[in-house]
């Protein structure tokens, strides 16, 4: 009797096994009704919703803040959008982000995000840029298949309209913080791997390097 | 209406030269076996990361039950996914590919692995990679500023050592 118990678990549990579907690594779709509510949110409102972020997040860039925390000021609304979104669908993990978020609808994160994109990005830091890390940003390095991170995050490290973050001004141990955990595949919200792919490719070195060089490019 | 002798001429060189273009164009598309994707199939880029066909564990190399290959992959600003791949020579591969955002291409050095990849569309090419070795893939298709960095590799293996 017990072992046609056992029988019957097991086979129930390689049914279940194979039927699970791998999870996608975020649930946001950029399509027309979702750019729409983005572009056309209302930072004022925003403004309202956002008082419980600036006391973590800041809204000039200069507050004294825990450094691993991000700043997010100036940040582009497509990707504020995302990530919160993330968090509520629970691709993103982070205890009470999770929480800020799935108590907020989509049009309060919108507004949210579209303050946040408003103001300016957070000012310069005084840090050491080597010029392995200028080399990395506007060339890349083509043997290891690794992109310039110019060519999505900008430049100037402004970001790009869909979903790209601005990197300028960040916080040094937030960037380092983050790039790790793509690197090690504790964060994965981002579609096809595209940072995890990079992040993996980078050198812990590197990674501080690059760290310095954004956080060194402020909002001049 | 009077032309000018010296215009004539330019003009038929004009004629002449762009008549010899499309005669070695046509030679080159005969010789190297370059024709029209005749595969006409849509999907919705902007949910491709949910769809069944093009979601992030469904991408990369698979062996049909004939023995072909089939390859799985996306285009997205600016990369292309999976980075690289492995497949066998002399085989028969079905390659099909999605954009994810804008108007991508995609060629590979030294074979007709050669398409657009243009969003809401799936493009399949059906090709048999006949020389070994490591080969970049590109972006053949103005893109947007990361265009010159959209860089993958493929790997043509003999087929003894073909493992999936």
């Amino acid at each position: 009797m017990i072992g046609n118990m056992r029988t019957i678990f097991v086979v129930l549990g390689l049914v279940l096994a194979g039927s699970v579907v791998a999870e996608p690594s975020s649930t946001v779709v950029w399509d027309s009704a979702t750019r729409h509510l983005v572009d056309s949110a209302d930072p004022g409102r925003g403004a309202e919703v956002a008082e419980p972020c600036v006391a973590c997040h800041g809204k000039t860039g200069t507050e004294k803040l825990r450094p691993n925390f991000p700043l997010l000021s100036g940040q582009t609304a497509t990707y504020i959008y995302k990530q919160m979104m993330d968090y509520k669908e629970s691709r993103r993990g982070h205890g009470i982000m999770q929480n800020f978020a799935s108590s907020m609808t989509p049009q309060e994160i919108a507004d949210v995000a579209a303050w946040f994109q408003s103001l300016s990005l957070p000012p310069a830091k005084q840090e050491t840029v080597t010029e392995h890390a200028v080399k990395l940003v506007g060339k890349g390095d083509g043997p290891r298949l690794l992109p310039p991170c110019a060519a999505c995050h900008g430049r100037k490290g402004e970001g790009a309209i869909v979903d790209v973050p601005a990197l300028a001004g960040q916080n040094k141990d937030y960037f380092v913080v983050t790039m790790q955990a793509y690197k090690s595949g504790e964060r994965g919200n981002d579609i096809y791997n595209r940072m995890r792919l990079i992040a993996a490719s980078l050198s812990d070195e590197e990674i501080n390097e690059l760290a310095a060089y954004y956080a060194a490019l402020g909002n001049d | 209406m009077h032309i000018d002798a010296t215009e004539k001429k330019w003009i038929y060189l004009t004629f002449l030269l762009t008549f010899a273009g499309m005669g070695v164009l046509a030679a080159y598309a005969v010789m190297d076996n370059i024709h029209p994707p005749s595969n006409v199939e849509t999907v919705d880029s902007a949910a491709l990361h949910l769809s069944k066909e093009f979601n992030e564990d469904a991408l990369g190399v698979k062996r049909e039950a004939d023995g072909s290959i089939r390859v799985t992959m996306v285009a997205a600003r600016y990369g292309f996914f999976p980075q690289k791949l492995v497949v066998p020579v002399d085989t028969p591969v079905t390659i099909r590919i999605a954009s994810a955002d804008v108007l991508h291409g995609i060629h590979t050095v030294q074979s007709n692995f050669n398409t657009m990849v243009v969003p809401g569309y799936v493009s399949e090419v059906n090709t048999t990679f006949q020389k070994t070795g490591v080969f970049p893939m590109f972006c053949n298709e103005y893109c947007g500023l990361g265009h010159d960095f959209m860089w993958a590799r493929l790997s043509v293996v003999p087929k003894e050592k073909f493992k999936l």
